[in-house]
């Protein structure tokens, strides 16, 4: 819970990259997406999580952000490089460290499986770099204004975004509420087997959906009271975000991956296949 | 008849969206992404143990397909993942997998209490579709091999679902009933009241 309010309060920092348009962020990240769908080349992978490293460093977020990935990366890549070689389509001509009726690990397999792995790593660096550098907030409130007046879709769901994450701090306290009161209680939630403790959260889990559900018919009371109708597309914003130059810089960047992977891709050095 | 508990009497599609329906799907997702956000360290690979899945098949059967689907969206893609920084990679799959996880037991569980429809279209045939389209979405992705993925989704959302969900299906029912917040009840009050209107 206190990493989550951490990673939260990280995207109000100030720094170039937490002032560029949250929406521009968010156009530049899906750009980050397209890249490892288009590029297996495991060089130009590294380059571009090795780019987005150094843009951390910039915005003042590289020791958690350094912290959170040393911690993902391994489960993500472990996972990916141990298994891809196993589905590798088999060859003769390949180099076996063991080949056993339908099981085989190669090391063609697992250069494979490694170039799989970097896709990864570069997809989750560039999520990770978003959300540190993105006020959420400020995120779903820019997406709203956009999708109201440009696309006539209601502010209805970037407030469901929005609200949800607006709540997770007070879900929290009242999870550990719930627990502490349990603990007084004598219950002892931390001895015991894998099965037992998980036994022991069920009835955790019917105070703490009560409790959610009181909230609520709160929040929908607040509602009401503050007029909010799903139907109206005519609302007004506090808080404007119109774009500058620097926030399409930002999105040029992103684009420049792009057409770099188009690039690689006519020239035949895209995928990780000129290595096998 | 004796088959009745597989379908319900009358399928209904739509779901009117008031300030309530808003804050329980906000709330729903609060609680069902920061229930997978919290049980991320159980990994195997891209897809985590989620003893909290069931969440997703309540809320669908509680308070409607569409505030569970959205509710399961939410939490899944803009809270868990999000924070954990998956969403780039398990993203479209994921958000629609999990939207039918919920929207499916939503619409064919024809009551809370009825422990059997809840095992099988939230347990079984919701947690399938689930898999289909997180391993499909890997797989198309070229990100991982489909089998892996599908199996690992189904190994992690079955027991869950299967389960919990039903048990505290029966739980929680007649708390949310005495609320007023049972989305069928909620349907008949406000036919009742168009009624009473033209009238």
């Amino acid at each position: 819970m206190a990493f989550v309010l951490q990673m939260l309060e990280m995207g109000k920092r100030e720094s170039w990259f937490h002032s560029v348009n949250p929406t521009a962020k968010l156009i530049w990240w899906v750009c980050m997406i397209i890249v490892p769908i288009m590029i297996t080349n495991p060089f130009a992978l590294i380059i571009m999580t090795v780019c987005i490293w150094v843009m951390a460093f910039q915005s003042g977020i590289a020791k958690q952000m350094y912290k959170f990935l040393i911690v993902t990366y391994p489960v993500m890549i472990g996972f990916i490089v141990i298994l891809w070689p196993f589905f590798y389509a088999a060859t003769p001509d390949q180099h076996y460290l063991f080949n056993w009726s339908f099981l085989h690990f190669s090391l063609e397999g697992f250069i494979y499986a490694l170039a799989m792995g970097l896709r990864i790593v570069l997809s989750l660096t560039a999520c990770t770099f978003f959300v540190m550098t993105t006020d959420l907030m400020d995120l779903a409130s820019s997406l709203g204004e956009f999708m109201q007046n440009k696309l006539h879709i209601s502010y209805m769901y970037p407030l469901m975004v929005m609200s949800s994450f607006k709540f997770l701090p007070e879900l929290g306290g009242d999870y550990f509420n719930i627990i502490e009161s349990f603990k007084s209680r004598a219950m002892d939630m931390d001895t015991g087997s894998v099965m037992e403790r998980l036994k022991k959260y069920v009835p955790v889990a019917i105070p703490l959906i009560d409790s959610m559900l009181r909230k609520a018919q709160n929040i929908a009371i607040s509602l009401e009271l503050k007029a909010f109708d799903t139907n109206n597309k005519s609302r007004t914003f506090y808080k404007h975000y119109p774009f500058t130059i620097r926030d399409l810089f930002f999105i040029f960047l992103g684009a420049v991956a792009i057409v770099v992977c188009v690039v690689l891709n006519s020239l035949n050095w895209g995928k990780v296949d000129i290595f096998l | 008849m004796k088959s009745d508990w597989i379908f319900p009497k009358k399928i209904i599609w739509k779901q009117k969206f008031g300030t309530l329906e808003i804050a329980l799907t906000i709330i729903g997702a609060v609680l069902y992404g920061l229930g997978s956000f919290s049980t991320m360290s159980l990994a195997i690979g891209f897809i985590t143990l989620r003893p909290f899945a069931f969440i997703a098949v309540l809320w669908g059967v509680l308070f409607g397909p569409w505030v569970g689907g959205l509710a399961a969206l939410i939490g899944n893609t803009f809270i868990s993942d999000i924070l954990a920084g998956w969403f780039g990679i398990g993203g479209v799959g994921g958000a629609l997998g999990n939207f039918a996880m919920a929207f499916i037991p939503g619409l064919l569980v024809s009551h809370p209490l009825n422990k059997k429809a809840i095992m099988l279209w939230g347990g079984i045939v919701g947690t399938i579709i689930c898999a289909l389209f997180v391993g499909g979405w890997m797989a198309l992705m070229g990100f991982a091999p489909f089998m892996t993925l599908f199996s690992s989704v189904l190994i992690c959302d079955i027991p869950p679902n299967l389960i919990l969900a039903p048990i505290v299906s029966g739980w929680l029912f007649n708390r949310v009933q005495k609320r007023g917040l049972y989305w069928r009840d909620r349907l008949e009050a406000d036919k009742e009241e168009e009624e009473e209107e033209e009238q």
